[in-house]
């Protein structure tokens, strides 16, 4: 692939541009015509994406660009539209809410969820629906500020969920020796009963740990010996043993998972983390992209983490960044007895406390406007979520649109206070995370390596913790999904293990609806996000005033106010010291600064309209003017003339 | 067959025939003196090797600028071209040259089958004679290659990564711009320091047009400073209750920026020595660790090549200054080291006191302070390679003298220091200068190639001592061997093999840090043969009492997690004057094999940092 980068070409040429991507790629992509038809058709691939994104950004070049904002492993483009109206104010200066999905590259409704909203934003023109909305006046929105739209960061692991055979690869291609044999990707999966997809192996073995499950022996559960159950099956992934080690599948393609490549938590020495921190291109190009644009005030992912759909309860526990962690235990007390002046401060690891409210108020928006129930799903250590607001002190939000299917049963839907995972194992949390639940029944290659590098593929547990909610995934393949959710259980000879059968569920199968079902969902997202838009920090001039002293002497006073709802830094945004201060500068002409600064800083300005005066005294002629420039990059800028 | 590879043979039913073919004398070449057209100034040292060997002759009584070093470099590369091999691994932010000289005989076997030791400096920009050490070990090596067996030796068996400078930029800016001894110890990429959203806007200026950066004073009835009671070239505090006289008002600059404040954002303004993966911590909480690690030019091509050297087996870094011979962790959080490393880092520290006098062995966040990210820390913490940091030179070794305190600025035994074995060149003396807010003042001090580098003229020594000490690192990196093989016939046609890997030096071949974190690959014993089949096989834990491990999937490569540790516990161990062993492992690696039919078997001993050591087994 070409790597040309958009930013400096006009418009038409990069269309052009893409079009020959297109049609580079018409053939490479198809919909796993063999696998079972989970409705993931409907789902955008990415040569679509790549000329759905060119044509409405095409037709609407006063209100979007296209850039391109790295490539891929596999050479597939990463794109970034960017909506705003171009006028004099520079897109970049302006407060920016950066919308992205797919850093989990598996989770496929957020790519959906963020056309929508970029063919929204630039078809929209009538202001009746946005009254109706009780969205702020859009027009203005469009003019203020910016928001940038990443539609889908990690495309080659997308990808492959467009192909046969479906597997539960969660990782991108990077070879990765995870048995450390010094050979890669040497043993992965076989899609031994030609299904088109990956689903388990079971083996009767008395010396497994999984047993029928009660009320339907299509699931199995871990056997309790003290409860006196006797395993009846041992589990592995579909698969043989490629390179005769003993392990099925245990250094399959790739890879690094692109959401724990992030620096917040990030653990050095589990090879689905990459080699060291931002490490892939991927990751790089956003963490790139992010910094290089600070005028992002919040960011939005999509993906299976998810903190405002039961909002964040508190500071620890389920929602919002996570407290978990593999690092959060061991840096108690880090510093305390090094010497002074150096390394005294520790790491944050839970929201702070003035901060909560913010994300509590974003997340009931965000269920008053979506109507969305279900669970928080904490986001995994070294999440691209948790760094945006761990290290750069910005509100970070996540949504994975979807929830599962309406519960059958009654249960508690709260995650209680306190009932967090296990911190060195955050992700470990099947049957309570939507999002963790779709590669569980085989979790041979993800999961298995969380334990350690190179530590053969755990026993997948089709059953495990949560038997009632595989019933209930089961009724949801049985009802919604016409029983391809599922794959039955049927006899297999394997060269090594003998007499086995293979079956269970389906990747991704709680993680993906059918795109039908994503549909409806969509228009509230796009509201919500504009919303969101609404919230964003918002600096200008409040008032000026002059006061005569006499003898050509004036005091100048200005109140700068925040009209947003968000403060122009978090509280943790200041800890971090990565927050630029407001300026607020007075340029004289012939007029001369009597006392002070010229230029005066508000390190932080609350929204809702709190405000911050300012003045100086200065000499000059009466009739003649002064410049105020107020600069917050967080919150715009402006200039106002004062007459004297 | 490699010259690190001790190749054993052994026959059926008979005792073994070992041959080493490894170290061969290599030809000592005519030595032809070549006059190298070296732009090296003023300057009066001796050479280490008589005059007539010299090949290359590079003077260590002085500081090269990037330039200077380049061209060094090069003119090393030419003379050597069998042994050297200079490329550039990629480029600052400013664009220069990441100069990267390989000492390796190919003759000696393949690079990646040899233990490697990484060799850098200068990470910090102004910590210059860092660079020298560099420099003189390649010089060092090179010229006594075929000269002294020892180095010889030593040379033919390892490889030397050497990267005088980690850091061209800072490097060249504090030869060429405006520095005290401890500026420009940043990269260049310009950084908004004072969040005003401009950059490198406020930096040092040159009041007087003389090329130096001095303190600035200023008279002043309320000053709380006064010229020093023990010599009056020099400022101190007034005490309590006494008149002082004079302002300091800190280093020679203007407020660029009209904010108010001097020199507040220079060059740069980050530490590339935070910004590496292992224990790394934002910039809240630590100063200077930069966007993301690895986010700098420079720290990335390093960090792309490392990584690509799994053959790397030892890391030593320089900077200055203290005279340390510092190690990990660089954080009290980050635990201790596991205690078999701590053992084998404690035995080659302690040499190197002896060898680095007035330096002291010392762990990073202990004695010193704490470190996130430092470079040390990713090749240990990160890699499991025993790495060190060695701050150079001493203030001791003005006067030999073991008490005398850190000399920075105002140190009265310093300024006499300069008065007799320097000839007051290094203090300016206070000389009146106009500064558009301070109005009149005097500027004086220190010149920059005071305090942290040490006079041209000690420059030398200190090059050899602490080049002595990383070549005895280097000789100590893990060299496996395997040492003994035996044949033994059973019933049915079997027979049943048994082979002895070991370990000559003091490191182990795989870190217990690295076995803690599965860093990298395991050790291999392998058996490769066409005419023979392998029915099982495993690794004898006791000979004694004939305990097998069985190895159930592919015996005939058996992993061997933890390597192979220092064979003689508490004996010489290679380790020149010394005692070896220390690391509490086992020792030496035995593996056995039961196979039938009839032919030859390689058996190969394979080690990301230990080497390849392989040996030859005929059943007849
Ligand atoms: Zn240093």
């Amino acid at each position: 692939m070409s790597r040309l980068s958009f930013s400096n070409l006009p418009l038409r040429t990069a269309v052009l541009f893409l079009f020959l991507v297109v049609a580079t790629w018409s053939s490479s992509s198809r919909i796993h015509a063999q696998a079972k038809d989970l409705g993931w058709s409907g789902y955008t691939s990415s040569d679509e994406l790549n000329s759905t994104l060119a044509e409405i950004v095409q037709q609407n070049a006063d209100r979007a660009r296209l850039r391109q904002i790295g490539t891929s492993g596999e050479g597939r483009p990463l794109w970034m539209v960017e909506i705003g109206r171009r006028d004099r104010r520079n897109p970049d200066e302006r407060p920016a809410l950066l919308v992205v999905a797919g850093v989990d590259g598996t989770h496929l409704p957020g790519t959906e969820a963020c056309l929508s909203l970029i063919k929204n934003a630039l078809t929209r023109n009538d202001p009746a629906q946005e009254e109706e909305s009780g969205s702020p006046d859009f027009s203005t929105l469009l003019s203020k500020n910016t928001l940038y739209v990443i539609p889908r960061i990690n495309p080659d692991v997308t990808e492959h969920l467009f192909r046969w055979p479906l597997s539960d690869r969660k990782t991108n291609t990077r070879p990765v020796d995870n048995d450390r044999d010094g050979t890669t990707d040497e043993d992965g999966p076989e899609d031994l009963n030609g299904d088109g997809v990956i689903t388990s192996m079971r083996k009767r073995d008395p010396a497994g740990s999984e047993m029928a499950h009660e009320k339907d022996p299509r699931l199995h559960k871990k056997s309790s010996q003290t409860k006196g159950e006797v395993s009846t099956y041992k589990i592995y992934p579909e698969g043989i043993d490629n390179d005769g080690d003993g392990e099925i599948n245990e250094d399959g393609p790739g890879g690094v998972e692109l959401n724990r490549n992030f620096p917040f938590q990030y653990d050095l020495h589990d090879p689905a983390t990459g080699p060291h921190q931002i490490s892939e291109p991927e990751s790089r190009a956003l963490a790139d992209f992010f910094l290089s644009h600070r005028n992002i005030a919040a960011v939005l992912v999509y993906g299976p983490e998810d903190n405002l759909v039961a909002g964040t309860k508190s500071t620890r526990g389920s929602g919002g960044p996570s407290s978990g962690g593999p690092r959060a235990g061991t840096r108690a007390g880090r510093g305390e007895a090094a010497r002074s002046g150096f390394g005294g401060r520790q790491p944050v690891t839970s929201i702070a406390a003035d901060d909560l409210p913010y994300f509590t108020y974003m997340a009931e928006k965000y269920q008053e406007i979506t109507k969305a129930t279900g669970k928080s799903v904490p986001s995994p250590a070294g999440s691209f979520l948790n760094w945006v607001y761990y290290h750069y002190g910005i509100p970070g939000l996540g949504a994975s649109i979807w929830s599962g299917p309406p519960k059958k049963t009654e249960e508690p839907d709260e995650v209680k206070e306190g009932d967090s995972p296990d911190p060195k194992e955050p992700e470990a949390r099947p049957g309570r995370q939507e999002g963790e639940r779709g590669d569980r029944e085989f979790g041979g290659r993800g999961r298995g390596r969380r334990g350690g590098r190179g530590a053969p593929p755990m026993p997948p547990s089709a059953g495990g913790d949560s038997p009632d909610e595989d019933q209930q995934w089961l009724a949801y393949s049985t009802d919604r999904l016409l029983g391809e959710g599922f794959v039955d259980w049927s006899p297999y000879d394997h060269p090594t293990l003998g007499e086995v059968e293979i079956g269970g569920f389906v990747p991704f199968l709680r993680l993906n609806p059918p795109a039908d079902d994503i549909t409806p969902l969509l228009d509230s997202q796009v509201r919500f996000v504009w919303t969101l838009m609404g919230l964003l920090p918002n600096v200008s001039v409040e008032k000026t005033d002059v006061v005569e002293k006499g003898s050509g002497l004036f005091e100048v006073n200005v109140t700068v106010r925040n009209n947003g709802y968000l403060p122009t830094a978090l509280r943790h945004g200041l800890a971090t010291r990565q927050m630029r201060p407001i300026q607020v500068e007075l340029l004289l002409g012939e007029q001369k600064l009597l006392a002070g600064d010229a230029k005066r800083r508000i390190d932080r300005l609350e929204g809702s309209g709190k405000t911050s005066d300012h003045s100086w005294l200065i000499q000059g002629k009466k009739g003649s003017s002064v410049l105020i420039k107020v600069t917050s990059r967080k919150g715009g800028s402006s200039r106002v003339e004062v007459r004297l | 067959m490699k010259t690190n590879s001790t190749v054993l043979r052994a026959n059926a039913l008979s005792s073994v025939d070992s041959s080493n073919q490894g170290n061969s004398p290599m030809s000592i070449g005519i030595r032809i003196f070549l006059l190298l057209a070296l732009i090296v100034p003023h300057s009066t040292g001796q050479p280490a090797v008589a005059a007539d060997r010299v090949k290359v002759p590079l003077r260590f009584d002085h500081f090269y600028d990037f330039e200077e070093l380049t061209s060094a470099l090069h003119s090393l590369a030419e003379a050597y071209p069998q042994l050297l091999d200079l490329a550039s691994i990629g480029k600052s932010f400013e664009g220069r040259d990441m100069w990267l000289m390989t000492i390796h005989n190919p003759k000696t076997g393949p690079e990646m089958e040899k233990a490697a030791m990484w060799i850098d400096g200068n990470i910090h920009g102004n910590e210059v004679q860092a660079s020298e050490v560099c420099l003189y070990t390649i010089w060092y090596l090179m010229e006594n290659y075929g000269r002294i067996e020892e180095i010889t030796r030593i040379v033919d068996e390892r490889v030397f990564y050497v990267l005088p400078s980690q850091n061209p930029d800072g490097r060249a800016h504090w030869f060429n711009a405006l520095n005290t001894s401890s500026s420009s110890r940043s990269g260049k990429k310009p950084t908004d320091n004072d969040g005003d959203g401009l950059f490198d806007e406020d930096g040092y200026d040159d009041l007087d047009g003389d090329g130096e950066l001095l303190m600035m004073r200023r008279k002043n009835v309320d000053g709380r400073w006064r010229p020093s009671h023990d010599d009056p070239r020099l400022m101190e505090r007034a005490p309590a209750g006494e008149p002082g006289g004079y302002d300091i008002l800190g280093y020679e600059g203007i407020d660029n920026d009209g904010d108010g404040r001097i020199n507040e954002d220079g060059p740069g303004g980050y530490d590339l020595n935070r910004n590496w993966p292992s224990d790394w911590e934002p910039e809240y909480i630590q100063f200077g660790a930069s966007e993301y690690p690895l986010c700098h030019p420079e720290s990335k091509s390093i960090s792309r090549f490392i990584l690509a050297h799994p053959n790397i087996a030892g890391v030593q870094s320089y900077h200055n200054t203290g005279g340390m011979i510092l190690r990990g962790p660089g954080s009290q959080s980050f635990g201790s080291y596991p205690r078999q490393d701590a053992a084998v880092y404690d035995l080659l520290g302690e040499k190197g006191e002896k060898i680095l006098p007035y330096y002291k062995y010392m762990i990073i966040w202990k004695d010193l302070y704490t470190v996130y990210g430092g470079f040390v820390n990713w090749t240990y913490e990160g890699l499991g390679i025993f790495s060190f940091t060695n701050e150079l030179f001493s203030s001791k070794k003005y006067y030999h003298d073991k008490n005398a305190e850190r000399s920075r600025g105002g140190n009265t035994e310093r300024l006499k220091f300069d008065d007799w074995l320097e000839f007051g060149h290094q203090y300016v003396e206070w000389k009146p200068a106009t500064h558009p807010t301070y109005g009149d003042i005097e500027l004086g001090g220190w010149r920059r190639e005071t305090g942290r580098v040490p006079p041209v003229w000690m420059l030398q020594e200190e090059c050899h001592r602490n080049f002595a000490f990383t070549v005895l690192h280097a000789d100590q990196m893990p060299l496996v061997s395997v040492r003994e093989i035996t044949v033994k016939s059973l019933d049915q046609g079997v027979h049943e093999i048994t082979a002895t890997v070991e370990n000559t030096r003091l490191i182990p071949s795989v870190s217990a840090r690295a076995r803690e974190k599965r860093i990298g690959l395991p050790d291999f014993f392998s058996i490769e043969s066409l005419d023979l089949k392998v029915l099982s096989g495993g690794i004898l834990t006791s000979k004694d009492f004939n305990r097998l491990n069985v190895v159930e999937y592919r015996p005939e490569r058996i992993a061997i997690e933890g390597g192979v540790s220092s064979a003689k516990a508490g004996g010489g161990g290679g380790f020149r004057g010394g005692r070896g062993g220390g690391s509490g492992s086992s020792g030496p690696v035995t593996v056995r094999w039961y196979v039938t039919g009839k032919g030859t078997a390689t058996l190969r001993y394979e080690s990301q940092k230990g080497g390849v050591s392989t040996g030859i087994v005929t059943i007849k």
